[in-house]
């Protein structure tokens, strides 16, 4: 094991000398702390500059002009500080040689010589983990385990504590507060910390989690040194937070975690609450937001990402188990609030109607869930037996236990590809048909009102132009939603003995309805082109047609889509030929109906078959394989909105096998689409030959012209 | 016996003693002979030679080609601007003097133990709020863009020596004087490349005043053409340029600071506020101005040089604007002074603003101005006039107003009526250098016949700014200039004065659409039809007539008139371009209207909307009254003309082919145009409807040759748009479509650049509709023809037609 575990070399020092006494070398590290290396770039990777990585930026180092400014030493860390020099181009912005200089501070920690007891994991509960290869004499074969991260949380005094008192932890769990912050924000940052101690005072402990401000009167206090967990503002113009946490990789011990709140994640706090409630609630009907409302909005963003520092992931599942319609009850919402857990994404009450604020309904997340509880109690309670093992077989008990609660149960954050229509981001309830349903229709009362509601506070527009976009990107948000049913899976992580099944595919009836609710939808776009908004945002052409465009990319991709679903359902199918001929029927009723076509019908059959065609390997330009595989309907990327908040705490989360990865059908052949399409394109040929002479102008000219296209295509 | 040998001992001593004191003098004097202390660091800077030395915000020194700044401690971290400006060239066809290769930034002086370094500060946010200020400062360092090795200590140690050559030397962008809007490019269609040769360039003088220094560097470049990017041209030619980079000491910020109003046309300066109640950072726009009062004119020096017959006008030109100043309590707000005999003050001071005299070929006229990045505050300005604005002033009286006035009949036009010109150019320029945009909408606000009356347009002038380019008046006719009408706007318009009120005043935003502001937009996004330079009137379509009808009168009889001072048809080889660039201005109002979409500068509460797409019906008058014009042009072939360069056939043709691929080029924005309106539009199909009309309809058969060459035009880019449609790939270009939908949020002060959500036009089946009823046309005009040719190229068209419709290759 030893031989096959040295160590990489990170990087070799001659020995310049010796100390004095001869105890210690001497070596110059200057080419360290004043070089290029990648792995201590201090330029971030998702920075505003490079729309957060997705454009390419090239960064020259100008060693010439960088060195070294200050050096600290403590009993249990070194730091040196370093000025960098840059210069940074991002030729899609037009930005060339900019000069940039960063004053960093790189900090080597002494780490505990024994390291802390891991607690085992699995990938059934929302915990970040590390991936080792277990080898073991006992047992054939190496196997990976996974160590949970955790904060070394000892009880300072264990009998008082195994007597069943509250006891204080050996070393609390602390967060140095910025003072830069605005003195607003203060008071929702501290909460959002110490609320935590709820949780952890449940299994025992008092005063686990707290929030101090930088101290004034300690000369060891660096924020920026590695050893001190801090939540700090960064007066950037990004929308967004982050949270990134380091541990001790023997045991997966959380050593330092750190969160950064960016200026702006305020704004999308307000974005959020106009677009979301303001139908609901008419407080936030304004483009200054109520202090204690956004406050708290503050505070649970923050909460979210102190989660992550304590080592929990995100459970997009958690608000799926709430039926859609207890959203708009008083009692359940103030009790249980949108969400079971707030690691997941739920945002708002976007479910909430015009008149329920009057009702009682609440509109936020709660301040913790039931499945929070939960986390803290598995990752936290002191288990006094010999070994991690025996430890396990508690804590896998819990998970087993857990597993016949559906609010305990663990929806993984999918990252590529969306298989589980359970587990998605900002999404409400156990019926996203309906929720959507909800959600668009406030979404066009908010539209309907913008100018009556914003005309006073907003005079250049500047306020709705945000809110604008910000509708549109709903509005995709809750149609993704639906599309996810259109072939979905429901996927478990699942032991032997636990209460749930691996998955099992979205029935039939739900999927048909989703599909029929997109294409409701593709009829029912207007709302969204109000000129009498848009019109003083500058120059903007029709939402509408932008949004149906993408619609209908999807839909005719779903035949495809449904294919791994069909495979994998036990009966009653839907399959890829019923889902054709759903969207078949639908698109050219109006031509069987022999009727005379309006634009959007027109436009409507034209990208059928232009995205049949291509599909079917007809055309010469687009994408056909990507096409087939579409999974969610594309928010075309420029006006992506960058809602990634919250990146999770640790940068990557290994990936070893199966259980923590993204489900991958192994064994399994996507049903050719070439010829249902290419059927499909047969058969509108012979229903337009029949109308090529159609009475209407615009409508022959319509059908003579997809003739035109088809003889081309076919050529 | 004891004391005996004491006293023994003791005379011996003292005689030692004496002897002692004789010799150490001696050796004391031998090594004052010894060699002198080592020199300092400064001292052997220079070794045994004698730098040109200047003294004023710091020192600088300057020898062998290598400059050497002292820089005092006291300097360091205090806030300076670093600028450069092109003082001459050597080809004024490649770049102009009074250009500024990079916009001036905020830099200063910082030191570590070792180094020297400038670095430039980032101005661009800020907060009033100490918590938030104290993160900006942490966040906000400044970035380091040139760092010098300390060579030495001042003698009094309170400052450093650097060699700082390389900074002022070099191949950099932000000192290359490449020039992209330079005639050499003719607007972009050919680039040039720039390379630059270290061998060939070098600093020449050094210059320190009281708050500012400036390094006159000589840089040199071979410069590569290319045609379209790829085709050389000619052989790579050499080019120098002498460049001064200057540092000026930023004065104490100003207080009164204002902040921009889209409805005004200022200059702006951009930055991001954080304060801590906002929900969201906000982005405000200083507006630039001068800090002026009482006690503080505006003061304008007179460049000597200039020819003596045209400094009074330009002198008055200048003081245009005292009469805006003069409204709101500032009367001589703005001062000409003379450069004294002595010349003084010294033109390399940048501290001093200045008209300054160019001697090169380019014919018109620049300015520049430097602002205080951190408040908006102009520091100084410049004009430049280069000597052939002669030439070009002559041009447009003959060809604008020719027609009407007798004195615009000769090469060699008298000084008034130069000089008047002149000053109207001046005053334009000065306008710029008060920190006001050009305002391209005030000519448009002018009813056409008011240009036609004497009160009015001695009243009120020819456009309600002097910001817009105003031409000479070519609406007015003989009957009218002879009755007194102005032809020629030397004094300002309603609009100028709001704007100084504005600006420098306490006024408020005036809702008098005489006083409309609209922003003068170049390239793809020049949407708005009533926003442009050099037109007149708000009718182009009437302007334009008249417009042509004048020059029909002056090609007629210019001959007549330049017969003598033109004997070697010089002036008339060049006449033909510059014809041709008239009528562009003329036509070009009226193309503007088809996709055309009306921008107002709007805040909530104004009356209107923001965005407005021209009514079809103002458009489909558009379209009709260009492709009439386009057979009533003949009298262009003038004999006149056809003296020219070259060997040309005539001009009227290239005239109006050119006119015609305009509305083909019209045909993107018409598409966008539709896309941004609800309900009835003009819209792509049926302009390319209206041109298929227009190009088979019965039509003289001596005009055969120019209507097949149209057709064949049309049909290129019709099979184009139908294939793009139908599911061909596609071989178009579009300046808005290709773009992806953008939602980025341009408004108010920042460039559009994007159009949001948009898709391209549902009108592939009524293009194909088009197409169909064109094989129609095509059909019947070759029934109808006489001409074997005609009947050829019909059947040619058809057949083309057919394959594409059949699929067949």
């Amino acid at each position: 094991m030893a031989s096959s575990n040295i160590g990489a070399i990170y990087r070799l020092f001659p020995i310049e000398t010796f100390t004095p006494d001869s105890s210690a070398v001497v070596i110059d590290v200057t080419d360290l702390f004043v070089s290029d290396d990648e792995r201590l770039s201090p330029l971030d990777k998702y920075s505003q500059h490079t729309l957060s990585g997705r454009l390419k930026r090239k960064e020259t180092f100008e060693k010439e002009k960088s060195y070294v400014t200050g050096i600290k030493a403590f009993s249990d860390n070194v730091s040196v500080c370093s000025s960098l020099n840059y210069r940074v181009t991002i030729s899609e912005r037009g930005l060339r040689d900019v000069p940039v200089t960063v004053s960093a501070t790189r900090s080597i920690l002494l780490l505990d010589s024994l390291p802390a007891r891991p607690r085992l994991t699995d990938s059934r509960i929302a915990i970040f983990p590390t991936g080792k290869m277990l080898y073991s004499p006992t047992t054939q074969g190496a196997r990976p385990v996974w160590y949970a991260h955790r904060w070394r949380l000892e009880p300072s005094d264990p009998e008082a504590y195994r007597r069943g008192e509250v006891v204080d932890p050996v070393k609390p769990i602390v967060f140095y507060i910025d003072r830069n912050f605005p003195r607003t924000w203060l008071p929702y940052i501290f909460e959002g910390v110490n609320q935590w101690s709820e949780l952890f005072e449940e299994i025992g402990f008092r005063n686990a989690v707290q929030a101090r401000l930088f101290p004034e009167d300690d000369p060891e206090f660096d924020p920026d040194n590695l050893k001190y967990s801090c939540v700090r503002y960064a007066p950037v113009t990004i929308q967004n937070a982050m949270g990134p946490s380091w541990t001790d990789p023997r045991s997966g011990q959380i050593v330092s975690a750190s969160v950064y709140l960016y200026h702006d994640v305020i704004e999308l706090i307000n974005n959020w609450l106009f677009v979301q409630t303001s139908p609901a609630d008419p407080r936030v009907r304004q483009k200054q937001i109520p202090q204690q409302i956004i406050g708290d909005a503050l505070r649970y963003v923050l909460s979210h990402e102190i989660g992550h520092c304590l080592g929990f992931m995100h459970n997009m599942g958690a608000s799926a188990v709430i039926p859609v319609d207890s959203l708009r009850s008083p009692s359940f919402t103030r009790q249980t609030g949108t969400t079971l857990s707030i690691m997941d994404y739920a945002r708002f009450n976007y479910v909430a109607q015009p008149g329920d604020f009057e009702r009682g309904v609440r509109m936020t997340p709660p301040r913790f869930g039931v499945y929070d509880r939960f986390l803290v109690k598995w990752n936290y309670t002191p288990l006094f037996v010999e070994s991690p093992e025996e430890e396990y077989l508690l804590t896998s008990e819990w998970l087993r236990e857990a597993s016949a609660h559906p609010a305990l149960r663990y929806g993984k954050q999918q990252f590529s590809e969306l298989l589980d229509p359970r587990s998605l981001s900002e999404d409400l309830g156990d019926d996203h048909v309906r929720a959507s349903e909800y959600g668009i229709a406030n979404l066009k009362y908010v539209l309907a009102h913008l100018n009556a509601w914003t005309e006073s506070d907003d005079p250049d527009y500047t306020y709705r132009k945000a809110i604008y976009n910000g509708i549109v990107n709903q509005y995709f948000t809750y149609l993704n939603h639906v599309y996810a049913d259109v072939g979905g899976v429901y996927l478990y992580e699942k032991h032997v003995g636990d209460s749930v099944e691996h998955y099992r595919s979205v029935p039939r009836e739900r999927q048909m309805r989703a599909l029929e609710f997109l294409l409701d939808q593709l009829d029912d776009m207007r709302w969204l082109d109000d000129r009498s908004v848009t019109d003083n945002l500058g120059l903007v052409a029709s939402a509408a047609d932008a949004v149906c465009e993408a619609v209908m990319k999807a839909v005719v991709a779903a035949p495809s889509k449904v294919g791994l679903s069909a495979a994998l359902a036990a009966g009653d199918a839907f399959t890829p030929q019923a889902c054709m001929s759903l969207i078949y029927d639908r698109i050219w009723a109006p031509t069987q109906r022999r009727e005379a076509l309006n634009l959007s019908q027109i436009k409507r059959q034209r990208l059928f078959l232009e995205m049949l065609g291509t599909v079917a390997g007809l055309r010469a330009e687009g994408d056909s394989k990507s096409l087939a595989a579409m999974r969610q309907i594309e928010v075309p990327a420029a006006f992506r909105a960058d809602r990634d908040l919250f990146s999770p705490a640790s940068a990557e989360c290994p990936n070893p096998v199966a259980g923590y990865g993204e489900p991958l059908p192994l064994f399994y052949e996507a049903p050719p689409m070439e010829g249902l399409a290419y059927d499909c394109v047969l058969r509108i040929r012979r229903l337009l030959e029949a109308q090529r002479n159609h009475p209407d102008l615009q409508t022959r000219l319509h059908y003579r012209a997809l003739l035109h296209t088809i003889e081309t295509c076919l050529k | 016996m004891r004391a005996k040998y004491n006293i023994r001992w003791l005379g011996t001593g003292l005689i030692l003693l004496i002897l002692l004191c004789e010799v150490l003098p001696a050796a004391g004097k031998r090594r004052k002979k010894l060699p002198e202390p080592p020199k300092t660091a400064y001292e052997r800077l220079f070794a045994d030679e004698t730098p040109r030395t200047v003294r004023g915000l710091f020192t600088l020194h300057l020898l062998d080609g290598d400059v050497y700044l002292e820089i005092p401690d006291s300097l360091l971290g205090r806030d300076l601007l670093l600028g450069v400006t092109v003082l001459s060239v050597s080809d004024g066809e490649e770049s102009s003097v009074g250009m500024q290769p990079s916009q001036p930034c905020h830099v200063v002086f910082q030191r570590t133990d070792s180094l020297l370094q400038i670095a430039t500060i980032d101005s661009r946010s800020r907060s009033d709020d100490p918590e938030i200020g104290r993160a900006l400062a942490a966040s906000r360092q400044p970035s380091v863009i040139a760092s010098f090795p300390i060579k030495a200590m001042t003698p009094d140690s309170c400052g450093v020596v650097v060699c700082a050559t390389s900074f002022f030397r070099n191949g950099d962008s932000y000192l290359s004087p490449k020039d992209p809007q330079s005639y050499s490019s003719r607007e972009g269609l050919f680039l040039r490349s720039y390379e630059y040769r270290s061998e060939a360039s070098y600093i020449r003088d050094v210059a320190a005043f009281a708050d500012n220094v400036s390094v006159m560097s000589e840089l040199s470049y071979e410069v590569s053409s290319y045609a379209f990017g790829v085709i050389a041209r000619g052989d790579p030619e050499l080019f120098t340029a002498t460049v001064r980079t200057s540092f000026l000491l930023l004065p104490e910020a100003m207080n009164s600071v204002r902040k921009a109003d889209p409805r005004v046309g200022t200059a702006t300066s951009r930055y991001v506020e954080y304060a801590p109640e906002g929900q969201g950072a906000e982005v405000c726009y200083y507006a630039s101005r001068w800090r002026v009062d009482a006690g503080h004119p505006i003061v304008f020096y007179l460049d000597d040089r200039f020819p003596a017959s045209w400094k009074p006008y330009i002198e008055r030109g200048v003081l245009t604007w005292n009469d805006a100043f003069a409204k709101i309590g500032l009367p001589q707000a703005i001062e000409v002074r003379h450069v004294s005999a002595e010349g003084l003050p010294d033109v390399n001071d940048i501290r001093y603003s200045a008209v300054r005299y160019v001697p090169s070929p380019a014919r018109d006229l620049r300015c520049n101005v430097w602002t205080d990045p951190r408040t908006g505050e102009i520091l100084s300005a410049n004009i430049y006039i280069s000597h052939n604005i002669g030439p070009q002033i002559q041009t447009e009286r003959l060809l604008q107003s020719g027609a009407v006035d007798p004195r615009a009949r000769h090469l060699e036009l008298d000084e008034a009526l130069f000089g008047e010109s002149l000053q109207a150019k001046v005053a334009h320029y000065a306008g710029l250098c008060l920190g006001l945009l050009p305002n391209g909408g005030a000519s448009q606000v002018v009813p056409v016949d008011s240009l036609r009356n004497v009160h009015f347009t001695n009243e009120y002038g020819l456009s309600a700014s002097i910001l817009d380019e105003v031409p000479l008046n070519y609406v007015a006719r003989s009957e009218d200039f002879r009755r007194g009408v102005r032809l020629c706007q030397t004094t300002l318009g309603p609009y100028d004065y709001r704007a100084v009120e504005w600006l420098y005043g306490n006024g408020e935003v005036s809702d008098d659409p005489s006083c409309r502001f609209l922003q003068l937009r170049s390239g793809k996004f020049a949407l708005d039809p009533r926003s442009r330079a050099s037109d007149l009137g708000d009718d182009p379509l009437r302007a334009a007539e008249a417009g042509l009808a004048n020059l029909d009168v002056v090609l007629r009889n210019v001959s007549e008139w330049i017969d003598d001072e033109d004997r070697d048809y010089a002036y008339r080889s060049a006449l033909p371009e510059s014809v041709s660039f008239y009528c562009n201005a003329l036509f070009a109002p009226v193309i503007a209207r088809l996709g055309g979409v009306l921008i107002h500068e709007r805040r909530a509460g104004d009356a209107g909307r923001g965005i407005e797409p021209l009514p079809a019906e103002t458009q489909r008058e558009a379209m009709r009254w260009l492709l009439r014009q386009l057979d009533e042009l003949e009298w262009l072939d003038n004999p006149s003309l056809i003296v020219g360069e070259g060997l040309n056939p005539g001009v009227a043709d290239f005239v109006r082919v050119d006119i015609f691929d305009r509305i083909l080029q019209s045909l993107d924005r018409i598409a966008l145009c539709a896309s941004l309106s609800d309900g009835a539009t003009y819209t792509r199909a049926e302009a390319m409807d209206d041109l298929s009309n227009y190009l088979w309809s019965r039509s003289d058969p001596s005009d055969e040759n120019f209507r097949m060459l149209l057709q064949r035009r049309f049909l290129d880019r019709l099979l184009a748009l139908v294939g793009e449609a139908t599911g061909r790939k596609s071989t178009l270009r579009s300046d808005y479509f290709d773009q992806s939908l953008t939602a980025d949020d341009s408004a108010g002060f920042a460039p559009l650049s994007g159009v949001s959500y948009l898709t391209r036009p549902e009108d592939g089946h009524l293009l194909y509709g088009v197409l169909l009823d064109s094989r129609a046309r095509i059909e019947s005009a070759a029934a109808r023809s006489s001409s074997p040719q005609m009947r050829g190229h019909c059947a040619w068209m058809l057949r083309r037609v057919t394959h594409f419709l059949e699929n067949r290759r």
